[in-house]
């Protein structure tokens, strides 16, 4: 952030905490970009989102007790740095406590729709996979385990690009004739 | 971030905001609110000082939270307020109440007043505020100092009231002739 929009950002944020409502959407276009650019930096991007937004409303729940002497920038940064702390230790404990531990929560479990949806790709992909040769399929599948053959990497590359193209091609075959 | 997301987030943003500054006020005023309780020590019929002590609680929430001008305005009546608040108090507490008579000289009250004044005008004149502000800070002011001196009865009220009136006056005048 250059010098004049981390003074403007002061002299909103001083604004803010003083009453002036007419600082709120001055501090949130300079705020919400920043503190998302800083949790993305810090975070995963699927943890970042959250943390950016849980950052920025703690900012705005807390701008009655910015002390005006205090540097803005430095104070939300701090505030955003405390949140991706918490969103990291969170991030950790699900970690810790394996999947089983969501088995009983409502909605975890697929719906009926959701298992027949999958149930069909499956079987499209098993009939894509079993009109492919059998080396093809041979490849993707030591592709899908993360085995390597006894080859040299790109030659075992371009199979898995040539097995996956021919793949493409049965896929769009069998999908087109379920429908 | 789609459009409607982000604009449910400044939403969001604005309610804590103004959350934020509610639970500011609310604590402060709390504060503040409990030194004026000290007044009541002593005092034999604290119910209307207390309903004064509550009043004054709701207008310097409800000012904090609004800020700028009130908030300034409140935060200096109160401050000038707590001489007329506590003075009472002290003299009471130094000339030991008469089995259930408790009353203060409105003399106290009145001098208490001046001084409050004469704080409330030459701090307002130097932060120079609107009328918004001399009304927070009056009202401020007359509610804090109404907790210490409604024990003096009416005539410690009126006497109070005169004292910050007058003395709040002596400033201004002196800033206007000069």
């Amino acid at each position: 952030m250059e010098r004049v929009e981390r003074e403007e950002l002061q002299r909103h944020l001083k604004q803010l905490a003083d009453g002036d409502r007419e600082a709120f959407h001055p501090v949130f276009v300079r705020l919400w970009p920043l503190l998302r650019g800083f949790a993305a930096h810090c975070l995963p991007w699927q943890d970042a989102e959250d943390a950016a937004q849980e950052a920025l409303l703690r900012v705005f729940s807390r701008a009655a007790e910015f002390d005006r002497e205090r540097d803005a920038l430095s104070w939300a940064l701090g505030i955003a740095a405390y949140e991706i702390r918490s969103a990291r230790k969170r991030r950790q404990r699900r970690r810790e406590n394996p999947p089983d531990s969501l088995a009983g929560r409502p909605g975890v479990e697929r719906s009926p729709e959701d298992a027949a949806v999958a149930g069909d790709l499956e079987q499209t992909l098993h009939a894509a996979l079993a009109a492919l040769q059998p080396g093809d399929s041979a490849t993707l599948l030591a592709y899908a385990r993360g085995e390597r053959p006894d080859l040299p990497g790109p030659t075992f590359r371009k199979r898995v690009e040539r097995a996956l193209g021919r793949l493409r091609g049965a896929w769009r075959l069998s999908h087109d004739r379920r429908r | 971030m789609t459009v409607a997301a982000e604009a449910a987030l400044v939403v969001r943003a604005h309610r804590a905001y103004e959350r934020g500054r509610l639970r500011s006020a609310l604590w402060r005023a709390a504060a503040a609110v409990a030194v004026t309780a000290l007044a009541l020590i002593g005092c034999p019929s604290p119910d209307g000082p207390a309903a004064c002590a509550a009043t004054l609680g709701l207008v310097l929430i409800a000012c904090l939270w609004r800020g700028s001008v009130w908030a300034r305005g409140a935060r200096l009546g109160f401050l000038a307020g707590l001489v007329p608040c506590l003075l009472p108090a002290a003299v009471r507490a130094a000339h030991a109440c008469n089995g259930n008579t408790c009353l203060t000289p409105p003399a106290v009250c009145l001098t208490a007043g001046v001084v409050a004044g004469l704080l409330l005008g030459w701090l307002g004149l130097r932060i120079a505020g609107d009328g918004r502000f001399w009304l927070a800070a009056a009202v401020a002011a007359l509610l804090a100092g109404a907790i210490g001196c409604l024990a003096a009865g009416l005539a410690g009220l009126v006497g109070m009231a005169l004292g910050i009136l007058a003395g709040a006056a002596a400033p201004v005048l002196v800033s206007r002739a000069a």
